[in-house]
C-alpha cells in the first residue's frame, strides 16, 4: 500500500472536499477495491496500491465518467430542436468510440428512449416534470441513477431537490451540471487527442497535489469555491471563474454519495428538503459567518473521519446522513448540532465542517464555509433532549407573542453554546431561559390554548442538577429551595409558578405568591413561608391543636442546603439575585426521583450563624432532631412567619424560648426583652430571618443550631 | 399418482388441458386466463404436484419448496385459504404442507411458518403484506422481524401473483425483485407467475427483468365445456340518470330495489368505501332488508360473516350485496343485476363478470352510472370507460366483447425499485425518529396506502398493552387517520426506544403502522367497518390470554430468553440451536449456498448467546429465578433462559448478541472457522437489532467511569468469563467497541465495512445473507419453542 498525500484536496472549499470523495470513490469502485481515505488536519489521505503516477495514469487514461445525465432540463443538451454548444457535446459523446465511455453511451441511449416514448404518450416536460422524473429513474442504468438521486428526491406528490447540487435540479443559474460536466470530459479524456492528453496530466497533478505550471480554463466554477468565483466576480458575471477541469469532474464525482440515503428520507412528512444526508435548515444562532444581506438557507455538515476508510463505508456514513436525537429526527442546526456532540462519537467522526448555502447575486447558490465543529462528548448536552418536546409544540404554536418568540431565541442560542462548548454555567442559562420562556407562554393565553402548552415537565432534576453544578452558594441554595416537593404535590413551583391546574385543564390564573423575579429574594421567600402556614393549617382537620402543639412548616426535600451557605445568605454575602434567577429555572425540575450530591463532605460546624437563626431554624426543620439518643421534635406556631415577615422578630424569639421550655429544653437565653432585642439587633432583618426558614437543612445542621440555643445537655423528662 | 387423478382428488373435477399443461412443463412465468377458469387450482396444485408428487425426482428437487401465494385484495385471503385448505385435506396433505395466513399482526405465536423453514408451505396474503416483506419493511410486523421474513421470502420460493391488472406499482416490483434474484444469487432457485385474464406483455418488462420467458394461455386450448357456457354468458349496459346529485345514494337505492329479482342477488359495486355505505344506509332506509355491506376497512371476523352472507345462496327475496372495488377479483360470485359505478375500463370488465357469471340468467342488466367524483381514478379514465358504456348500451355483450373495446388508458407512472433501493433497503437499523425508507410507493399508489388499527379499551395505554393481534386489525386508510387525528382522535403507536404505547400525531402515521385507538372514541362498526363518523363505542375484542406473549418490539426486549418451562442452560441451549439448525440444513437443498457458508451459519448457532454469560445478563435471569449470589442456581449457570417473564437488566437497552459478537472479535479464536465476519454478523443479527452497524441510543442511562464507549447496553472494557460450548471453550473476552467507529483500527476494519462487504459479496449479496439470518434466527426460535427436545438434553 502507498500513502499519497493529496496535498490540493482540503476541507475547504466544498467542492475540494467533495473532489477528495470523488477520488476515493473512483479509485475504490474502478481500480483498487481496498483504497482507503481518511483527512489529517485539513488534507486528504489515501492509501492505495497505486503510485502517484499510476494514479494519474488511472485517471487519464482508465478512468471511467460516472454518467450524469438530466435530460429534463432544457439546457441539458438533450433537445433535439436546437443545435447549441450543449447539444453538440451530448452528440460527441454519444458518437464517440472510447470505451471509457461505454456507460455514458448507454445512460445517453436510455435518456433518449425515455424521452422519446414520454413525448409520444403525450407527456410534457415541464408540466409533468415528476412523471418525466419517475419515469427515468425506471429507465436509466444503474450507474445513472445515482446522480439522479443526487439531484432530486422523488416524493409521492413532488419533486424535492437537493441544496448540494444547486437546489433546483442540476441547474446553477444558466449552466446545468451535467452538461458542464460533459464539456469538461472532452478535455480531461482528451478526446481531442494530440497533446491534450499531457495537458490532462498536467491538469490533474494540479488538481490532486497543487503542483502547478498549467494554464486554468476559463469556465464556470459554480457554487463550491466561492472565493475564486469572487475574484472572477470583479470581471465579468459571478459564474465565470478559472477552474481546472478535473476539479470540476472531480467534485461532481464525490456529490454522488450523498445520493445514498435520499430514499431513507422518504418516510419523513415534513421538512422535506432538511431530508438530504447531511443537509440541514440553518437556524438564525451562531452562524457569524452569514454576513447581512446574504440569505440563510440550508447547511452542509461534511463529516471529517480520521481513521483509513472505504468508499463504501464513507458512503455509508453519509447515507446514514441522520445524526439521531432523542426521538426527533435532528432538522435544525441546533438540533443537529446536539446530535453531532454527542451522538457522532459512536462512529469516531473527529467533527464536520459546515458549509451554509446562501443565495447571492439572484438565483445562484454558493456554499460558505461556516466553521467546523468537533465531535466531543459533552455531558451538559444530554439533559437538553428532556426539553425537545415542549419546545416542539411551542415552536410548533401559531401566532407567538413577541414575548414568546423572543424568549424562543434566547433558549436556542444558550443551547447553542451548550453544544458548542459545554459548561455547567451554559447549561444553566439554557433553564433559566427556559423559566422566562414559559411565563411568556402561560401569558399568551390564545397562544397555548391553540397549541394546547402545558407547562414543561418530565425534566429529570437529577441529570440537570448534576450537570448544572457550578460549585457556588448560589447554585446549592437555589437547587435546595427549590428541591421541596412533598408527595402530594405540593413544592415551591406550585406556590411561585403558574403551573397546570388538573381539575380545570388549564394554568392557574397567577402564582399564588406573586412576585418572583420582580420583588428582593427574601420578600419572595418570606411571603412564601407565610402561605405555606395558611396551606398547612387549612390542611389540618382539627386547627386549635396545632396553636398548642405547632406545624410543621417544612416541605419534603432532596436537596438540603450547606450550613455556610445559610450562612452566607444570612449575612449578604451571596448574590440573592442569582440566585433569584436559578431558583426559578430549578423549580421546573421534576424533583419526585431522589438526588445524590456530593457536598455535605464539610462539616456544619465550620458555619456560625446568627443566634436568632439558631433558636427558630429548629422549629422549621420539620423533622426530628436528636441530640445524643435523645429526640426532639419542635413545630412552629402558625403565625410566626407572619410576624416575622411584619418585622415583629423580637415576639417571635420569645415564644420560641417559652416552647423551648415547654419542650422541656433549658434554653441559654432568658427571655427577657432586653436580651431578645440584642439578639434581634445583632441579627438579620426579620424578614430575612423568615426566607431562611425556608431554606432546608441537614438534620445534622438542625441539631447543631438546636445546640447552641440549648447547650446543656438535654433535661430527661 | 398421476396429475389428473392428483387434480381430480383435490378438486372433484377433472383438469382442464392448460391446467394438465401447467403440471407437465411447470409454472410459466406469465398465465393468461380469464376469471373463474381456474387460475387459483392451476397454480397451487400443479406447483404441490410438482414439489411432492412428481414421478421425477429432479423435478421435485427443483421445485420451490414455498408457495407464495399473492392476492390484490384482502377479501379474497380467506376464500383463498379456505379452497387451499379443502384440497390439502381432500390429498390428505394437511399435516405435510403448511397453510399460513400472512396478514400481519401475528406476533411469534402464529409464526409457525418462520420456525418451520424446511417444510413445504403455502403462504396466501395481500401484496401489501407480502411485498413489503420482500422488501424488508414487513408491514403491520415488528421492525426487527423484518429482516426474518426478507430471508425467507427470497430463497426457495414460487412466487404467485393474481389479478396483474390490479397490482398498481407493486407489479413492477415484483418484476425486479424476480430479476434481482436472478442476478444477486439466492440460497435456493426461486421463480414467479404472473396470472391474469388480460395483461399487456409490456408492463411486465422492467429494466431488469425485460423479457417474459414463458407464457401459457387458455386460449391455446379452445374453449369447451362449463368454461364455454360461462365464456358465452351476455348481461346489458344500462346507463342510469342520476336527476339530483345530491340524493346520488337514495336514487341509486331505488334503482337497485327497482331492478332487483327475487331469488336472485344484486351486486352494487361503489367507486368509494364511503359511498357504499351511504347507498348501504339509503337502502336500509328504504325498507330492504337483506342487504349486505363489503368492503376492505373490516376486522377479520366481520369481513368473514359479511363475505359469507353476501356469498350465500339467496334465499326468497334475494339479497344486494353493496360493495366496492373488493369484488372486482377472483371472488367466485354472480348476480342477476349489477350496478357499477364507472371506474378504469378493466375493472368495469373485471365487476361485469360477477354478473350473470355462469350464464345463469336471462336477460341480465349491467345499470352503470358516471361518479359524482372521479376519485379514486383518473378523470380520463372514468371518461373513457362512460364512452365505451354509451357504445354499448342495450347491447347483450359478454365479458370477451367488453373485453375487446378500445378504451384509452391514462398513462401511469410508477415507481420502479432499483438496485440502490434494494441495497438501502437491506439495512433495517432503527432510525428511531420512525424515518424509514418509505416502501408503499413500491406497492400502492399513494392514495391507496394503509395503517392497521385495534380498537381497545384505554383511555392511555399501559407500558405492558399488548401489541394488537390479527383478530383486532381492521385496515385504514392513512389520510383519513391522520384527519381523524388532527380532529382530535387519541391514537397510539408503539415507540421502541420508550419501550411503550405513544400518544401518535398525525404527522407521525406511516403506512403499515399498527395502531391502537380508544374504543370510546368509536369508528366502527361491525355492518360498516371503518367509520369515522360513528360515535358509538366500538366493541374492543377480547384479547385471549394466550397470546399476550412478551413483546419483541422494544429496542432492549428479548422475549427468548424466558420460558415457560424450567430454566435452560446456556451451553444447552447453544447445542439446541446449532442442532435445530443442522436439521433444517439436512432437510432443505440450499444449492445457492457454499459449504462454507452453511458451516459458518451452524457456527454462528453455536455461539450466538455466549454474550448471555454477561454479568448483567446473569444477575438478571438469577433476579427472575429468584436465585440470589452465591446460590446453587447461580453454580450452575450460565443460563440462557429463565423460567418465567419479567426481567429488566439493570443497563437499559442491554444487547447480549452485541457482547457475544464483540467476544468473538479476537483473531486468535480459529472456531470462527473460514468465514470468520460471516459468522460474527449472524451471531449480532440474530435478534435482527445489530445489522449493518452498531451505534448507541440516546439516553443509555448511567455511563461508565471513566468515560468509555457505549452502545446497547455494552460498555467498552466489559469482561465476558470464558464460556463452555460445543465447539469448545472460549476464551475469557474483554468488549471492544471501537469497531464501531468508522475507519480500520486496531481491531481491524469497522463493523460497518465488514458487513458491507458481506451485503456486497458475489457470493453473497443480501439474499443469501439475509436467508442464513434468517435460518439462524428460525433455528433459535424452534429451539426455544421446545427447549431440550432437540438435543434431548
Amino acid at each position: 500500500m502507498n500513502t499519497l498525500t493529496l496535498t490540493n484536496c482540503r476541507l475547504e472549499p466544498l467542492g475540494s472536499y467533495l473532489k477528495a470523495l470523488g477520488i476515493l470513490r473512483l479509485v475504490g469502485e474502478q481500480r483498487d477495491p481496498e483504497a482507503r481515505g481518511w483527512w489529517k488536519r485539513d488534507i486528504f489521505f489515501l492509501d492505495c496500491h497505486l503510485s502517484e503516477e499510476e494514479l494519474i495514469l488511472f485517471f487519464t487514461q482508465e478512468y471511467r465518467p460516472t454518467p450524469l445525465v438530466a435530460p429534463w432540463n432544457g439546457r441539458s443538451g438533450f433537445r433535439r430542436d436546437v443545435n447549441r454548444d450543449s447539444e453538440r457535446v451530448v452528440k460527441r459523446l454519444e458518437e464517440s468510440s472510447d470505451v471509457r465511455l461505454d456507460s455514458y453511451r448507454k445512460a445517453i441511449a436510455a435518456a433518449r428512449r425515455d424521452a422519446d416514448r414520454l413525448t409520444s404518450a403525450g407527456l410534457d416536460r415541464k408540466k409533468d416534470k415528476h412523471s418525466w422524473v419517475s419515469s427515468l429513474r425506471s429507465e436509466l442504468p444503474d450507474d445513472a441513477v445515482e446522480y439522479l438521486d443526487a439531484l432530486v428526491i422523488l416524493q409521492s406528490e413532488e419533486l424535492v431537490f437537493s441544496s448540494l447540487l444547486g437546489g433546483s435540479g442540476g441547474v446553477l443559474g444558466s449552466m446545468d451540471l451535467s452538461n458542464n460536466f460533459m464539456q469538461r470530459l472532452v478535455e480531461v479524456l482528451a478526446l481531442d487527442g494530440g497533446t491534450a492528453q499531457m495537458q490532462s496530466a498536467n491538469w490533474l497533478m494540479a488538481s490532486l497535489f497543487g503542483k502547478s505550471g498549467t494554464s486554468l480554463l476559463a469556465k464556470p466554477v459554480g457554487q463550491f469555491d466561492p472565493g475564486s468565483a469572487g475574484a472572477a466576480r470583479m470581471l465579468s458575471s459571478p459564474l465565470d471563474g478559472l477552474v481546472n477541469p478535473w476539479d470540476y469532474v472531480l467534485l461532481l464525482e464525490g456529490s454522488l454519495p450523498f445520493a445514498g440515503a435520499v430514499a431513507r428520507r422518504l418516510g419523513n412528512s415534513s421538512g422535506s428538503k432538511a431530508s438530504m444526508p447531511f443537509m440541514v435548515e440553518a437556524t438564525a444562532s451562531g452562524y457569524a459567518t452569514a454576513s447581512t444581506g446574504e440569505k440563510s438557507r440550508r447547511e452542509l455538515w461534511a463529516p471529517v473521519w480520521t481513521r483509513p476508510a472505504s468508499h463504501r463505508e464513507v458512503a455509508s456514513l453519509i447515507g446514514e446522513g441522520r445524526v439521531q436525537w432523542g426521538k426527533q429526527q435532528a432538522r435544525s442546526g441546533l438540533d443537529f448540532a446536539r446530535a453531532v456532540a454527542t451522538l457522532g462519537v459512536d462512529r469516531g467522526i473527529e467533527g464536520f465542517v459546515r458549509y451554509s448555502f446562501v443565495e447571492r447575486f439572484g438565483q445562484a447558490m454558493f456554499a460558505v464555509p461556516t466553521g467546523h465543529l468537533a465531535v466531543r462528548d459533552i455531558p451538559e448536552v444530554w439533559p437538553l433532549s428532556q426539553l425537545d418536546g415542549w419546545l416542539t409544540r411551542v415552536r410548533r404554536g401559531k401566532n407567538k407573542p413577541a414575548a414568546v418568540d423572543n424568549r424562543l431565541k434566547r433558549v436556542e442560542r444558550a443551547e447553542m453554546e451548550v453544544v458548542k462548548r459545554g459548561g455547567a454555567l451554559r447549561l444553566q442559562e439554557v433553564l433559566v431561559a427556559i423559566a422566562d420562556l414559559e411565563e411568556a407562554v402561560g401569558r399568551g393565553e390564545r397562544f397555548r390554548e391553540d397549541g394546547s402548552i402545558q407547562p414543561i415537565s418530565g425534566l429529570s432534576a437529577t441529570r440537570w442538577i448534576e450537570n448544572m453544578d457550578d460549585g457556588t452558594p448560589e447554585f446549592r441554595l437555589a437547587a435546595a429551595l427549590a428541591s421541596q416537593r412533598d408527595d402530594d404535590g405540593s413544592s415551591l413551583r406550585s406556590l411561585l409558578r403558574r403551573v397546570w391546574d388538573p381539575s380545570k385543564k388549564d394554568w392557574t390564573d397567577e402564582a399564588v405568591v406573586s412576585g418572583i423575579g420582580r420583588k428582593p429574594l427574601n420578600f419572595v421567600l418570606a411571603e412564601t413561608l407565610c402561605r405555606r402556614a395558611i396551606d398547612v393549617l387549612r390542611r389540618k382537620s382539627t386547627p386549635e391543636d396545632d396553636y398548642t402543639k405547632g406545624l410543621d412548616l417544612a416541605f419534603k426535600c432532596r436537596i438540603p442546603a450547606l450550613l455556610t451557605d445559610v450562612v452566607a445568605f444570612l449575612k449578604h454575602e451571596v448574590d440573592s439575585a442569582r440566585i433569584q434567577r436559578l431558583l426559578s429555572a430549578f423549580m421546573l425540575l421534576d424533583w419526585r426521583d431522589r438526588v445524590d450530591v456530593d457536598w455535605f463532605t464539610d462539616a456544619p460546624s465550620g458555619a456560625s450563624p446568627p443566634a436568632g437563626y439558631c433558636l427558630l431554624a429548629p422549629f422549621f426543620h420539620g423533622r426530628d432532631i436528636y441530640i445524643g439518643d435523645t429526640r426532639v421534635r419542635l413545630r412552629a406556631q402558625p403565625g410566626w412567619p407572619r410576624l416575622l415577615y411584619s418585622g415583629r422578630d423580637v415576639q417571635v424569639f420569645g415564644e420560641a424560648i417559652r416552647r423551648l421550655s415547654f419542650a422541656r429544653l433549658d434554653p441559654a437565653l432568658a427571655p427577657s426583652k432586653e436580651a431578645l432585642s440584642a439578639m434581634a439587633a445583632s441579627g438579620p432583618f426579620p424578614r430575612r430571618l423568615a426566607a431562611a426558614m425556608l431554606i432546608p437543612i441537614t438534620d445534622a445542621a438542625a441539631a447543631s443550631c438546636l445546640k447552641r440555643t440549648v447547650p446543656q445537655p438535654i433535661a430527661v423528662k | 399418482m398421476k396429475y389428473s387423478e392428483f387434480f381430480q382428488r383435490a378438486t372433484g373435477s377433472p383438469p382442464y388441458p392448460y391446467q394438465l399443461r401447467m403440471a407437465e412443463a411447470g409454472l410459466p412465468e406469465l398465465l393468461e386466463a380469464p376469471t373463474g377458469t381456474g387460475k387459483t387450482a392451476a397454480a397451487v396444485l400443479a406447483w404441490l404436484f410438482r414439489r411432492l408428487q412428481h414421478p421425477d425426482e429432479a423435478v421435485r428437487l427443483a421445485t420451490p419448496h414455498w408457495l407464495i401465494y399473492v392476492l390484490p385484495l384482502r377479501v379474497l385471503v380467506e376464500q383463498t385459504t379456505g379452497f387451499i385448505g379443502n384440497w390439502l385435506q381432500r390429498l390428505a396433505l394437511k399435516d405435510g404442507v403448511g397453510l399460513h395466513v400472512v396478514m400481519g399482526g401475528e406476533g411469534r405465536v402464529e409464526s409457525k411458518w418462520r420456525t418451520a423453514p424446511q417444510r413445504e408451505a403455502i403462504l396466501v396474503g395481500t401484496l401489501d403484506m407480502l411485498i413489503s416483506r420482500g422488501l424488508n419493511r414487513g408491514y403491520a410486523e415488528s421492525r426487527f422481524t423484518w429482516p426474518m421474513d426478507f430471508g425467507l421470502l427470497h430463497s426457495g420460493c414460487q412466487w404467485v401473483f393474481d389479478e396483474v391488472q390490479l397490482m398498481g406499482p407493486a407489479l413492477p416490483t415484483s418484476r425486479q425483485l424476480e430479476g434481482f434474484r436472478r442476478k444477486l444469487g439466492t440460497a435456493a432457485p426461486n421463480s414467479s407467475m404472473w396470472m391474469s385474464a388480460t395483461v399487456d406483455e409490456e408492463l411486465l418488462a422492467t429494466i431488469d427483468n425485460p423479457t417474459v420467458d414463458s407464457i401459457a394461455r387458455l386460449s391455446d386450448d379452445g374453449v369447451q365445456g362449463g368454461l364455454r357456457k360461462r365464456l358465452g354468458a351476455t348481461k346489458a349496459p344500462r346507463g342510469l340518470r342520476v336527476s339530483d346529485p345530491k340524493k346520488y345514494a337514495a336514487e341509486i337505492a331505488s334503482a337497485l330495489l327497482e331492478h332487483h329479482r327475487r331469488r336472485t342477488r344484486t351486486i352494487a359495486v361503489l367507486n368509494t368505501v364511503k359511498r357504499a355505505q351511504e347507498v348501504r344506509d339509503a337502502l336500509v332506509k328504504k325498507g330492504a332488508s337483506d342487504v349486505v355491506l363489503l368492503h376492505s376497512r373490516y376486522r377479520p371476523e366481520d369481513r368473514a360473516r359479511n363475505l359469507q352472507t353476501a356469498l350465500a345462496d339467496p334465499l326468497e327475496a334475494g339479497h344486494i350485496v353493496v360493495t366496492t372495488q373488493v369484488l372486482e377479483a377472483g371472488v367466485d360470485v354472480t348476480s342477476a343485476t349489477m350496478f357499477t359505478e364507472a371506474a378504469p375500463w378493466l375493472s368495469v370488465v373485471q365487476r361485469a363478470g360477477r354478473c350473470n357469471r355462469e350464464g345463469e340468467t336471462e336477460g341480465s342488466v349491467l345499470l352503470w352510472t358516471s361518479p359524482p367524483k372521479p376519485q379514486p381514478y383518473e378523470q380520463e379514465d372514468i371518461e373513457g370507460a362512460v364512452a365505451a358504456l354509451e357504445r354499448l348500451e342495450g347491447k347483450a355483450v359478454t365479458s370477451t366483447d367488453m373485453g375487446r373495446e378500445v378504451v384509452p388508458v391514462k398513462n401511469v407512472v410508477h415507481s420502479v425499485l432499483r438496485l440502490r433501493d434494494l441495497l438501502g433497503l437491506f439495512d433495517t437499523a432503527p432510525d428511531l425518529s420512525g424515518n424509514d425508507i418509505d416502501v408503499s410507493r413500491f406497492i400502492r399508489t399513494a392514495d391507496d396506502i394503509d395503517v392497521h388499527v385495534a380498537w381497545r379499551e384505554i383511555d392511555s395505554p399501559s407500558p405492558n398493552e399488548p401489541p394488537p393481534t390479527r383478530q383486532e386489525l381492521c385496515p385504514v386508510p392513512v389520510g383519513e387517520l391522520r384527519e381523524e387525528i388532527k380532529k382530535g382522535r387519541k391514537a397510539w403507536r408503539f415507540d421502541h426506544l420508550d419501550e411503550q404505547w405513544v400518544s401518535s400525531p398525525e404527522g407521525d402515521i406511516r403506512p403499515g403502522m399498527m395502531i391502537l385507538l380508544s374504543s370510546s372514541e368509536g369508528g366502527y362498526t361491525p355492518e360498516s367497518g371503518w367509520d369515522p363518523a360513528s360515535k358509538a363505542p366500538v366493541n374492543a375484542i377480547q384479547v385471549p390470554e394466550s397470546s399476550s406473549v412478551e413483546s419483541d418490539e422494544g429496542v432492549g426486549a428479548d422475549p427468548l430468553s424466558s420460558v415457560s418451562g424450567p430454566p435452560v442452560r446456556l451451553r444447552d441451549h447453544l447445542e439446541d440451536v446449532a442442532t435445530t439448525l443442522a436439521e433444517f440444513f439436512r432437510e432443505m437443498a440450499t444449492p445457492g449456498l457454499e459449504a462454507n457458508h452453511t458451516k459458518a451459519a451452524v457456527v454462528a448457532a453455536n455461539l450466538h448467546d455466549i454474550g448471555k454469560a454477561h454479568p448483567v445478563f446473569q444477575e438478571t435471569l438469577l433476579k427472575v429465578m429468584g436465585a440470589h449470589q452465591g446460590s446453587v442456581a447461580e453454580a450452575n449457570g450460565p443460563w440462557a433462559k429463565s423460567s418465567g417473564h419479567g426481567g429488566r437488566h439493570s443497563r437499559r437497552y442491554f444487547r447480549h448478541e452485541l457482547v457475544s459478537t464483540l467476544a468473538l472479535l479476537d483473531h486468535a479464536i480459529e472456531i470462527l472457522g473460514a468465514e470468520p465476519d460471516l459468522v460474527r454478523y449472524l451471531i449480532a443479527a440474530h435478534h435482527g437489532r445489530v445489522r449493518m452497524s452498531i451505534r448507541s441510543l440516546p439516553d443509555e442511562g448511567p455511563r461508565p467511569e471513566p468515560p468509555a464507549r457505549v452502545a446497547l447496553g455494552v460498555w467498552d472494557g466489559d469482561q465476558l468469563p470464558a464460556v463452555e460450548t460445543f465447539l469448545g471453550t472460549i476464551p475469557p473476552a474483554t468488549v471492544d467497541l471501537s469497531i464501531m467507529e468508522m475507519g480500520d483500527g486496531a481491531a481491524g476494519p469497522s463493523w460497518n465495512e465488514r458487513a458491507l462487504r458481506l451485503r456486497d459479496r458475489p457470493d453473497l449479496g443480501p439474499f443469501r445473507l439475509g436467508f442464513l439470518e434468517a435460518i439462524v434466527r428460525a433455528a433459535d426460535w424452534k429451539a426455544s419453542e421446545d427447549p431440550g427436545e432437540v438435543s434431548g438434553s
